[in-house]
């Protein structure tokens, strides 16, 4: 303990030497000084962050069996698991104690069914890239203290929380060069690294991001971020006609409310039971997950939302009650996005996004 | 939730913009709830918030838009620029890096905004005193600005008020032509604010044209 407290009057103090200098002149100082905090964490009692948060689906005795012994198998490393059991395992249930080693497990088998996909990500060491310095330094180290800052993990400042985050992040931003740091990422890690040791949270990270194309949302010019609300627009014309229009008439785009629920896997608005089953499909379907949740959701609410007679009150109860729904109706969502299929919608919509922008940039009658 | 009553002759729309952990959102939590808000999540894309203020006797609604700091964010927040009356430009009176940013702030600003938009500088963090990294008098050379805290809550009424006495003032004179497209105000709204109680009937129509 003594060792962390010295550190904190440490930090104090380059904080403010540093400041006074501007860029990135000061980053090697500070560092060294996470460096040290690091190396005390290793001797403080690892704090795991407890689980204390509500279940979604809570998992039965047969399936949490299921689990126990695909977990368990001495194959599993080099055994395919049949996708139909996986899957049916997940819509079934994923027990909160062991969602961590569970997640692990699909990153595995996605790797035995998929391993080409596997070896076209970059495979640089979470280790090597630690000893590198980022220019996204500063960035995320801004958004450290403002990431789940109510979850007691997250809470202290430079905790051992805080600094897993911060490591995860500065080796994910120099492993992926065109995205480096983007907010929303450390809600991603964050949630990770409640249900998974630090090292194995990066490569679940790393696994989301190439593997699954999630990376694609981040990049600088968002424009993969365009097209997924563009499709979400089309999802929501498509089946629920009188909600879009609702949403016309008082102009909401869902970039105002879907930015967040994409970039963080909804993990910033939501409830961590809710988010942690989002995850659990994200890694058996990826990206389309997103939508499908987004537009259930929505669907889900529909009367609510129609009722709704204003810009603001329409725009609040999106963010603000929707997310506080209870917990059978949380269920009801994921169970409702394990039934759909919507893939070739999405695909076609992105196509429609590329030709409308076309139409709109070259258009003579433009402006 | 309970709506007051429906009776406010105009609203103005506000963007506030600058560079990461200014303190954006704080600023915007302090003047619509009066309160600091010390767990904060950084804001991913937009968020929004509105009070009622008064002015020279009129109430007038801000609808203020509150911005993600993160340069490629404005890939995302730019189409909010347009029908702004009023831009918050705020920086940290500790991280001089955000003060020396905020010229590339201001020309998004100018570039975005319609010219009637009203820009107002604002250093936050003003109760950090023996961290201070800009001056308050180089920032006044600057621009006018506001020093204020969204911690403490010194200044903000102020810095929010200012701004719509400006925008209010340039109604007045005429500089500001509401029926402009993107003016960003409305004289007041066609629909009722709260639909839930349907008995509730809008306020009388206070058009003085």
């Amino acid at each position: 303990m003594g060792k962390i407290s010295r550190s904190y009057s440490t930090f104090n103090r380059n904080k403010r030497s540093v400041q006074m200098l501007d860029g990135y002149t000061w980053y090697t100082e500070f560092d060294d000084f996470l460096f040290i905090c690091c190396l005390a964490r290793q001797h403080e009692a690892q704090q795991k962050p407890s689980l204390d948060y509500e279940e979604i689906t809570p998992c039965l005795k047969d399936v949490t069996k299921i689990w126990e012994e695909m977990l368990d198998s001495e194959e599993r490393h080099t055994t395919k698991f049949s996708p139909k059991t996986l899957l049916d395992s997940v819509h079934q249930g994923v027990p909160k104690l062991r969602r961590g080693d569970i997640w692990w497990l699909l990153v595995e088998q996605h790797h035995l069914h998929y391993p080409d996909m596997h070896e076209r990500t970059p495979s640089k060491e979470y280790g090597e890239l630690l000893k590198d310095l980022t220019e996204y330094q500063h960035n995320i180290l801004i958004d450290l203290g403002r990431t789940f800052p109510g979850h007691p993990y997250f809470a202290t400042q430079l905790g051992p929380g805080q600094l897993a985050l911060y490591n995860i992040l500065k080796a994910y931003s120099l492993l992926d060069k065109d995205v480096g740091y983007c907010q929303g990422l450390s809600f991603i890690a964050g949630v990770l690294l409640m249900h998974m040791e630090e090292t194995q949270s990066f490569e679940a990270m790393r696994h989301m991001m190439y593997n699954f194309g999630l990376r694609k949302q981040f990049q600088p010019n968002m424009m993969p971020l365009q097209i997924q609300l563009y499709q979400l627009t089309r999802l929501i014309h498509d089946n629920y006609k009188d909600l879009h229009d609702h949403f016309e008439e008082y102009d909401i785009a869902p970039n105002l409310y879907a930015t967040p629920w994409f970039l963080t896997l909804f993990a910033s608005q939501f409830p961590l039971g809710f988010v942690a089953r989002v995850f659990d499909l994200f890694f058996m379907q990826g990206v389309e997950v997103l939508l499908k949740v987004g537009l259930v959701l929505l669907g889900n609410h529909k009367e609510l939302i129609l009722q709704c007679r204003s810009f603001e009150e329409t725009l609040e109860f999106i963010k603000t009650t929707l997310p506080e729904m209870g917990i059978i109706q949380m269920e009801r969502v994921i169970n409702q996005v394990f039934e759909m299929d919507i893939s070739k919608q999405l695909q076609a919509y992105e196509v429609e996004y590329h030709v409308l922008r076309e139409e709109m940039l070259y258009s003579p009658s433009r402006g | 939730m309970a709506a007051g009553p429906y009776n406010y002759s105009y609203i103005f729309k506000y963007i506030i913009i600058g560079d990461m952990g200014v303190g954006k959102s704080c600023l915007l939590h302090q003047f619509t709830e009066k309160k600091f808000m010390a767990d904060c999540p950084h804001t991913i894309g937009v968020e929004f918030g509105t009070r009622i203020i008064e002015v020279s006797g009129q109430k007038i609604k801000l609808q203020i838009w509150d911005t993600a700091g993160q340069e490629r964010f404005r890939a995302v927040t730019r189409s909010y620029y347009r029908g702004a009356a009023g831009a918050l430009m705020v920086y940290d009176i500790t991280r001089r890096s955000t003060y020396n940013h905020l010229s590339s702030w201001l020309t998004d600003a100018r570039n975005l905004t319609n010219p009637n938009t009203v820009i107002f500088l604002i250093g936050n963090k003003s109760d950090l005193e023996a961290q201070r990294d800009v001056t308050y008098e180089e920032a006044k050379q600057f621009a006018d600005e506001n020093e204020c805290s969204a911690k403490t809550g010194d200044n903000v009424e102020d810095a929010f008020l200012d701004t719509a006495k400006k925008i209010y003032q340039n109604i007045q004179d005429g500089s500001l032509d509401l029926n402009a497209a993107e003016s960003g105000v409305q004289h007041k709204p066609a629909t009722p604010r709260n639909p839930l109680n349907t008995d509730q009937t809008p306020s009388k129509e206070g058009c003085a044209c």
